[in-house]
């Protein structure tokens, strides 16, 4: 009980330090905000054309039918898609059109179909599938006299396929998490071990478990806040979904536990406030690149995959790549736990290392 | 009375890698006092009390507070509960206003202690919502105090309360640690300034590279080690002393220097020069900061030592 309240204490006094401290707040919110909307902003000029692949099986003699290269070309002129018709493997398709064989025939009998293949839960299955159903309006008006002469039949995949910032927005969480986590805690740490702060501390009843905590805690607090702000920016400038789900909370408390953990380990080498930055630097920064926050994994070479798999941030950017994204508990979870075991362990590490008195 | 001493050193020592920072110590204060451990820079004035702070765990001797044994690590903490602190060069919360500061400490302690109360009590009323940061030296100083008595101790250390203030502040804080004493409180200062030790303190510990030097009440340091009084005489035909057979010894810029034991010396020399009108007389009395630099200088150093 007098525990608890001394944790809340110094939680609490973090918290208004963070609260009104205008550089803390740059680093925790606007930092992360600013990334997402450069990168996010820069990718998402790029043309924002789909890919469509056509199968076309109506075919006479090798030469497609007149009917197949007519809705080919009313697809074509929605000026929304880049049609790909050489050969690939339709399992990797995202939106994927089949003209069927006698489509042609079959339109003059009125009962015709065309079939489009694709995840329903896909991020852009409503405009692909309203844009196609727009075609076959003014085929079927062409058809005048009969009666609704093609239906669009769906085919349900499952799809990968996600949008640079889909893919971003929960890197951007991780790299919050972890830089105010890594910076924030060596940063506290080494100003209030000059200042003299940890000094008055230890000469009252606070034990250093018990400032590890509130500070835990505190961190923990903060990365629920800065996610909360990037994924509404993120929904309201970018207009995505992301799957919200209590997962993303542990995946964050993890967090909490892992980066600041680290911070204090290294916190107890650095000594001077100015060497403080340069730390922070070099542990965050591979970690920035190389934990598929930019970039998935999958597409670096493989030494830097392996690399990666030692990273804590690939787990938690992975973590909250699953759940958000892709809605996946199993494989958040199990992210998750990874990050949570690290984070156990930086924080065992920390209590044992952080010096209270001899200082 | 074995009751009233609030601490008891004996033999402490102190290293720091090969440098003995604290050297063989031993002392004891008693309740009530206002006792100043006085030592130039480097002396280990710092070290010594943060040992009894339950900060720096020393390598040999013993140290007891309230009869408690330091070595006892578990009791630790109710010396801690008992004890108030304000180390050297404190700083509390930048970002917490000097109300919230002392409202965290209380907590820490679940202390009952008013805070609007106490911040009355040291003259920090106008300055209770200002955010430390914004503070001057002297009020930051001043809210280091009210900290270190949130959790109401019997036993206060101030480590160099003063350091780095104008004189203007350098009084208040001065009439506030009076204040304290007239309230019971025992005070542990330590200090480089002399006046600071004279004005304050019931017993003086003299420290020097991790070693005691002398120890005793203000007077007693001064009788003891303050040199002689003496008569400074500037423009003076030395002549006229001769004359009266006056021991002088001539200083620099022509200054005469005549040490004198009692008045009827004094009178003497003086009666000698009345008639000059150009004569300037000073009479040096013998003070702290004279007994500190015989003592620190390396000539009265290796006697006061060897004996
Ligand atoms: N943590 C430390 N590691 C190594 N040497 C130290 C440490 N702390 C103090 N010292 C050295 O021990 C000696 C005594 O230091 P201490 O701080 O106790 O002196 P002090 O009398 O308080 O001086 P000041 O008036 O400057 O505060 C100094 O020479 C100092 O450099
Ligand atoms: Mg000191």
């Amino acid at each position: 009980m007098r525990t608890a309240s001394i944790i809340f204490t110094v939680f609490k006094g973090h918290f208004k330090a963070w609260r009104r401290n205008k550089t803390t707040l740059f680093w925790t919110l606007a930092f992360p905000l600013l990334l997402m909307l450069l990168f996010g902003g820069l990718f998402s000029l790029q043309s924002d054309k789909m890919d469509l692949y056509i199968e076309n099986n109506d075919m006479n003699q090798n030469n497609p039918s007149m009917a197949s290269l007519r809705i080919i070309q009313l697809i074509n002129q929605t000026d929304s898609f880049n049609i790909e018709d050489d050969e690939g493997n339709l399992e990797e398709q995202t939106r994927t059109i089949v003209i069927p064989k006698n489509f042609e025939s079959r339109l003059e009998e009125g009962n015709s179909s065309i079939k489009l293949i694709m995840d329903e839960s896909h991020q852009t299955f409503p405009r692909t599938s309203s844009l196609i159903n727009g075609v076959i309006n003014s085929m079927n008006v062409e058809k005048q006299g009969v009666e609704q002469p093609i239906v669009l039949i769906q085919e349900q995949i499952s799809s990968n396929d996600i949008s640079f910032i889909e893919f971003f927005v929960p890197g951007v969480v991780g790299i919050a998490i972890m830089s105010t986590g890594i910076f924030g805690t060596i940063g506290t740490n080494t100003k209030y071990r000059k200042n003299g702060v940890i000094k008055k501390l230890a000469t009252t009843p606070l034990s250093k478990f018990e400032w590890i905590i509130g500070l835990v805690l505190y961190h923990m607090l903060i990365g629920i806040i800065s996610t909360s702000v990037i994924l509404i920016v993120a929904v309201l400038v970018f207009d995505i979904n992301m799957i919200l789900n209590p997962v993303i909370i542990i995946l964050i408390i993890s967090g909490a536990l892992t980066f600041p953990g680290v911070g204090m380990i290294i916190s107890t080498v650095v000594r001077e406030e100015e060497e403080a930055d340069a730390a922070g630097n070099v542990v965050t920064f591979p970690m920035l690149f190389l934990s598929g926050t930019f970039f998935p994994l999958e597409t670096m070479p493989t030494f830097i995959q392996a690399f990666a798999r030692i990273l804590p941030l690939t787990y938690l950017n992975n973590g909250l790549r699953e759940i958000m994204v892709y809605g996946n508990y199993q494989a958040a979870l199990w992210n998750c736990s990874i990050v949570f075991v690290i984070g156990i362990i930086a924080i065992a590490i920390a209590m044992k290392v952080t010096k209270w008195t001899d200082l | 009375m074995i009751n009233n001493i609030v601490i008891n050193i004996e033999g402490l020592t102190k290293t720091y890698d090969k440098f003995t920072a604290v050297d063989e110590i031993s002392f004891t204060v008693n309740e009530g006092e206002v006792f100043a451990l006085l030592g130039p820079n480097g002396a280990g004035k710092t070290t010594t009390v943060e040992i009894i702070e339950c900060l720096k765990t020393p390598d040999k001797g013993k140290v007891e507070i309230f009869g408690i044994d330091l070595k006892d690590k578990k009791k630790q903490n109710d010396v801690k509960r008992k004890i108030g602190v304000m180390p050297q060069n404190f700083n509390a919360f930048d970002w917490l206003t000097v109300k919230e500061n002392l409202e965290y400490f209380k907590d820490l302690y679940s202390s009952k202690i008013s805070t609007d109360e106490l911040i009355n009590r040291v003259g920090l009323g106008e300055k209770m919502n200002s955010m430390y940061k914004t503070l001057s030296g002297g009020t930051k100083q001043r809210v280091g105090i009210a900290i270190s008595l949130i959790n109401e101790p019997e036993l206060l250390f101030l480590d160099e309360p003063t350091a780095g203030l104008d004189p203007q502040a350098r009084r208040e804080t001065w009439n506030l640690i009076r204040k304290l004493k007239e309230q019971g409180k025992t005070i542990f200062l330590t200090t480089h300034y002399m006046e600071e030790a004279q004005e304050l303190s019931d017993r003086i510990l003299i420290i020097i590279e991790g070693k005691i030097v002398a120890g005793g009440s203000p007077n007693e340091l001064i009788e003891n080690y303050g040199g002689n009084k003496s008569v400074i005489l500037k423009n003076c035909n030395k002549k006229i002393l001769e004359d009266r057979g006056i021991k002088y010894e001539t200083g620099m810029e022509n200054q005469i220097q005549i040490i004198f034991d009692n008045n009827e010396q004094l009178f003497n020399i003086l009666s000698a020069v009345t008639d000059d009108p150009n004569v300037e007389i000073e009479i040096k009395k013998p003070n702290l900061d004279e007994a500190f630099l015989n003592l620190t200088g390396r000539r009265i150093n290796a006697e006061g030592l060897a004996k």
